[in-house]
């Protein structure tokens, strides 16, 4: 290919697009975690809300400062999963964001707390009304497959993305 | 031949792959690009400081297993050269078909 900025055929344009179009399918290839990791991300999401839901309600006072027993899990819960976010990006050493601004970020952020918030509030108000374990446990499953469901419907469509174009 | 407005920083086929390698993505690490550019750390440090210069590229340093580890993202600029640049790509190549 010609180093000239100026001037450029037809075909060394043709060559430069394929190859680029190369590495974007590998991009879109890398953005595609394995199985397990969203299996993981699932399993912790549901074992925290079961967990919310079946604990014995208590208070405690660290510095006279009060945290219930959910909020404790809740922060117990934060120090397990970012790590955890952070290791898998590392380990894959790429990943997506299809939040490309601060904004889109951190609106995408506290509609995610928002919904787990409620799904929480909605399994323990129930769960005191009728005492019933099942339900935070029915709650927790459900949460942890939709959450599942969610991050391999983000994968394949990735990996539909890498292959986009390939035989041609 | 054809006259263009092609960027010149991503006009180098190097560095428009690491661009469109890094295109679909939030960041990527060093190692990452390098073992799909399959040139080595030498020549993908040169190409990168040339996008880091123009501002396409920016850099976070991270540490796993104790290792410094280099992560690479295209910024917004960077984002909006590559696009310019592939449409110009496209039109170019549009005149086999045409």
């Amino acid at each position: 290919m010609s180093d000239d900025t100026n001037t450029m055929t037809p075909n060394e344009a043709r060559q430069a697009l394929d190859s680029a179009d190369t590495m974007e399918r590998a991009g879109w290839r890398r953005a595609a975690s394995p199985h397990w990791v969203g299996l993981t991300y699932a399993l912790l999401f549901a074992a925290f809300i079961i967990i919310c839901g079946i604990i014995e309600k208590k208070v405690f006072t660290i510095s006279g400062v009060s945290f219930s027993s959910t909020q404790v899990i809740s922060i117990a819960f934060a120090f397990v999963m970012f790590p955890y976010i952070r290791y898998t990006r590392a380990k894959f050493g790429a990943y997506r964001s299809d939040h490309k601004s601060p904004k889109g970020r951190g609106l995408a952020y506290y509609s995610v707390q928002a919904g787990l918030l409620a799904l929480l509030l909605v399994g323990m108000l129930i769960g005191d009304m009728y005492d019933l374990i099942w339900l935070s446990v029915l709650v927790g499953i459900l949460s942890g497959l939709y959450s599942y469901l969610m991050f391999e419907w983000l994968r394949l469509s990735y990996l539909e993305l890498s292959r986009e174009g390939e035989n041609q | 031949m054809n006259k263009t407005t092609l960027d010149s920083v991503i006009h180098a086929p190097n560095r428009l792959q690491i661009c469109a390698l890094l295109s679909p993505l939030a960041e990527a690490e060093f190692q990452v690009l390098r073992d799909e550019l399959e040139i080595s750390d030498s020549v993908l440090s040169k190409h990168l400081k040339k996008l880091e210069d123009a501002g396409y590229v920016k850099f976070r340093k991270g540490a796993m297993n104790g290792r410094q580890r280099m992560w690479a993202t295209l910024t917004s600029s960077g984002r909006k050269a590559f696009s310019g640049h592939v449409k110009e790509l496209q039109r170019l190549a549009a005149v086999i078909n045409g």
